[in-house]
């Protein structure tokens, strides 16, 4: 390398040595002329004429060679490193003289035997990959599908892997854009920092000093507002060495509003009562133990005892309004889909009677109820009922259906009911049925206590009867099923676990593939910052050398200006899509959240970056991050290219593009580049963040100088 | 000693009058000195200027509470004599413990039977 360049620097002192001997020999020629007579030329001049014109052509000689070789050579360097490295499909121009385009086609040759070898050989790493791949696919499945929330993070407490739930439970309420949690993002801007700080340390006195379980349970606040309770496990590694941390989260702000209201309730209904009860029993007992009192006297003690009996009256009635909710809670009520009550049921009763069910139409609704009680005492009562009836009617048919009935749903069993007196049917209602563990409650009691109730009929016609119960339905989707389940986690990385986080003083230290970036890209309405405005930022993240297509940012921006109807035909934006978006002074503090402390890159990341350092001010937020370009970086890598547009850089690197001119898309195509970048920078010996960025910097006075 | 001089004194402190009247005749007819105090206020007076030998004493009352009334009555040791019977409608475990802990003779959840509030008052004035 080193000497080769030598030689070309040699090469052209020749050349431009040659050139000025030519010069100064053809001036000497001619400076010779008028001097002598004239007269026919001199053989010196001759000789000296020859020799000027020699050295002119051997110096043209020189520059044609130093273009077409040397220039030309050291394109097919950088292409060849391509090749190397992120593009094996790219092949060098063959348009070069006869001896370097033989080069070419001898390099481009094998490049075509290594990019096969390459092939077989991912082929088979693909092949091996894919019992690994299946094996984390099942785990993500797994977490995926668990009701409750769970996150695995870094003894850092960095997240690594979470499901969905745990993102629905410690989002923002009214989280718009980007989202606080996300592979990389710290566990303390979610949960309560003093918390978890404290589970994390109790945990980790437990894993040191052997106690079992080696489990941490507490419940704590959520940024969000949200109540969790949070089951800490750690991650032992093979060395016994704590790799990181297990949550398991539960939302329980509903949990503990019941149970303080519970509490409120035994209040309500102890205290409450005791003052009363004790005034009516003193009064009464006063009375009582003086009959010969005066009339007066006696009219007061009166008096106190019906004023105190109303006011209980008045207080039960009072509390048992205020704390419905919670007497019903009392029951283990569910959310149960209606169909698999019936089902439930049906079974049962076939079970029960040897009956022959038949299931009518069951509406599509929710229920609130404790399913297992519900079941066994409507199935106890149906199986007392027929019994009653006598042994002469052994096989029977049965019907069940649900059908709505505003904030309810009437489920209906009929049954055949040969007697017309419904007297004793109704009397059964209020049986407890003596049928296990539930003998203490009776039909009605269980319709009641679920907050509805429940009758018999019957149809002397049909020689039918049938019991219809009014069961509560639930007011929307049950609140676990809120989040629909089934997203898988985007990405997950155990390496993630392994690697220490930096101290942001350190960043420029730090090696490239260490660093979370944030890439983004932004459409505007020209190309002014002063007076032109943003219209739409789309971004994402990249963390541990992977695009995180479940992490993006993309927000349209209203200008609250007109669009030019120019520019609208790059980025596809009308001005009827903006007019219900938020404003930048919105938009910038949300993408500043999502920016947080990562890297920024974008491509002419300086067109961007004045775009929003001129709105800072306005929405009140600071975009200090380090930066980088994806432009200057090529140009770093590439210094021989002179295109170094987003398709160009695109093409060359083999990026698919797809979905540009969407700020989103763009910013997905740099990060990919950006990935790409990062070894051809290494190939240069540019590691860290202030390599990149001091090379960078040279670039850009390279580029602007020339 | 002075028992044959004055009738023993008892203050009951209870703003709720429903119950004070049975509490007043019970004890006027049993032969005590009665008097009434309906807020913690007024009961503070009534102590330090009648200094009863028996208190009855509501904890939630207007103003300062049950609890806070025996404990100040218990820091001056000049009324050790003076003994005090809760009288309230606080069941809880941790409530009886808080009125024996600051000093109480006696705790009698609400309600009550009369006959057992007596014979205490019988005993705790000896």
């Amino acid at each position: 390398m080193k000497t080769g360049r030598q030689a070309e620097f040699f090469l052209l002192v020749t050349g431009v040595l040659a050139f000025l001997a030519g010069v100064a020999v053809g001036g000497l020629a001619l400076g010779r002329l008028p001097r002598e007579t004239p007269g026919p030329i001199s053989p010196p001049m001759v000789a000296l004429a020859a020799a000027f014109l020699f050295i002119v052509i051997l110096a043209g000689a020189v520059a044609h060679i130093v273009r077409a070789y040397i220039f030309t050579a050291r394109r097919m360097a950088d292409d060849a490193r391509i090749m190397a490295t992120v593009n094996p499909a790219h092949r060098l121009d063959v348009d070069a003289p006869a001896s370097l385009r033989d080069l070419a086609r001898a390099v481009n040759r094998l490049a075509e035997r290594l990019e096969q070898a390459h092939a077989a050989r991912e082929r088979e790493v693909r092949e091996a990959q894919i019992a690994l791949a299946e094996e984390k696919e099942r785990l993500a499945a797994l977490v995926a599908e668990l009701t409750e929330g769970v996150i695995l993070c870094t003894p850092e407490g960095r997240i690594s892997l979470y499901n969905e739930l745990a993102r629905h439970i410690l989002e923002p309420t009214s989280g718009q854009g980007g989202s606080p949690v996300g592979l990389g993002r710290s566990m303390y801007n979610l949960i309560e920092r003093n918390a978890l700080q404290h589970a994390f340390e109790a945990l980790q006195d437990r894993v040191r000093e052997g106690r079992r379980p080696h489990v941490f349970t507490f419940v704590a606040q959520a940024l969000n507002g949200r109540f969790v309770r949070v089951r800490l496990a750690p991650m032992i590694g093979p060395k016994g060495r704590l790799d990181g941390y297990i949550l398991t989260l539960e939302d329980v702000t509903q949990h503990l509003e019941a149970s303080s209201q519970r509490d409120r309730l035994v209040q309500a209904l102890t205290e409450g009562t005791r003052s009363g009860l004790a005034n009516i029993r003193a009064a009464i007992e006063t009375v009582e133990a003086y009959p010969q009192m005066s009339a007066e006297r006696l009219r007061r003690f009166h008096h106190v005892i019906r004023h105190e009996a109303e006011r209980l009256t008045r207080l039960l009635n009072q509390t048992v309004q205020e704390y419905a909710g919670v007497l019903r809670a009392r029951w283990r009520r569910e959310e149960i889909w209606g169909e698999d009550l019936v089902v439930a049921l049906c079974r049962k009763v076939e079970r029960t009677l040897g009956a022959k069910v038949e299931v009518g139409p069951v509406a599509e609704v929710w229920l609130d109820v404790d399913s297992f009680v519900v079941v066994h005492v409507f199935a106890g009562y149906l199986h007392h009922v027929v019994r009653e009836e006598g042994e002469d009617h052994p096989v029977i048919q049965v019907s069940l259906t649900l059908e709505p009935n505003g904030r309810h749903a009437a489920l209906t069993i009929k049954w055949p009911h040969p007697a017309l007196d419904s007297s004793d049917l109704a009397r059964w209602l209020r049986r407890p049925l003596l049928d296990g563990a539930h003998s203490l409650f009776s039909v009605l009691e269980v319709a009641e206590q679920h907050g509805g109730t429940a009758w018999v009929h019957v149809h002397p016609a049909a020689q039918q009867a049938s019991l219809v119960a009014l069961l509560p339905v639930t007011a929307g989707r049950p609140a676990w099923e809120s989040p629909p389940i089934g997203r898988r986690p985007e990405y997950y990385d155990f390496d993630l676990l392994f690697r220490q986080p930096g101290q942001s003083s350190e960043v420029d230290a730090r090696p490239l593939t260490a660093l979370r970036y944030t890439v983004f890209d932004t459409e505007t309405t020209g190309l002014d910052p002063e007076t032109d405005e943003l219209i739409a930022i789309g971004a994402v993240r990249i963390v541990n050398g992977h695009v995180l297509r479940g992490e993006t940012f993309e927000q349209l921006i209203n200008p609250r200006r007109p669009l030019n109807p120019l520019s609208a035909r790059v980025h596809g934006i009308s001005p009827e899509m903006l007019e219900d978006k938020p404003t930048v002074e919105e938009v910038l503090p949300r993408f500043r959240r999502f920016v947080g402390e990562t890297v920024l890159v974008a491509h002419n990341a300086a067109f961007d970056m004045r775009f929003l350092r001129t709105r800072e001010e306005r929405a009140g937020v600071t975009f200090a991050n380090p930066v980088l370009d994806t432009l200057l970086l090529s140009a770093v890598v590439h210094p021989s290219h002179e295109d170094h547009s987003l398709e160009a850089i695109a093409r060359r690197l083999g990026v698919p593009v797809v979905g540009r001119h969407t700020a989103l898309g763009d910013a997905l195509i740099a990060a990919q580049i950006f990935l790409k970048l990062i070894p051809l920078l290494a190939e240069r010996g540019i590691h860290t963040l202030g390599e990149a960025r001091q090379a960078s910097e040279t670039t850009y006075f390279a580029r602007i100088r020339y | 000693m002075s028992n044959r001089t004055r009738p023993k004194r008892v203050l009951i402190v209870d703003d709720e009058p429903n119950i004070v009247i049975s509490l007043e005749f019970l004890m006027q007819q049993a032969g005590y000195d009665v008097h009434v105090a309906h807020t913690g206020e007024e009961a503070v007076e009534l102590i330090r200027h009648l200094e009863p030998d028996l208190v009855l004493l509501d904890i939630m009352l207007p103003g300062i509470d049950g609890f806070e009334i025996c404990r100040w009555v218990r820091e001056n040791p000049a009324w050790d004599h003076m003994k005090i019977i809760m009288l309230t409608a606080k069941g809880r475990d941790v409530d009886i413990a808080k009125g024996f802990a600051l000093g109480a003779d006696a705790y009698i959840t609400k309600p009550f039977s009369t006959k057992d509030l007596m014979e205490e008052v019988r005993k705790a004035l000896g």
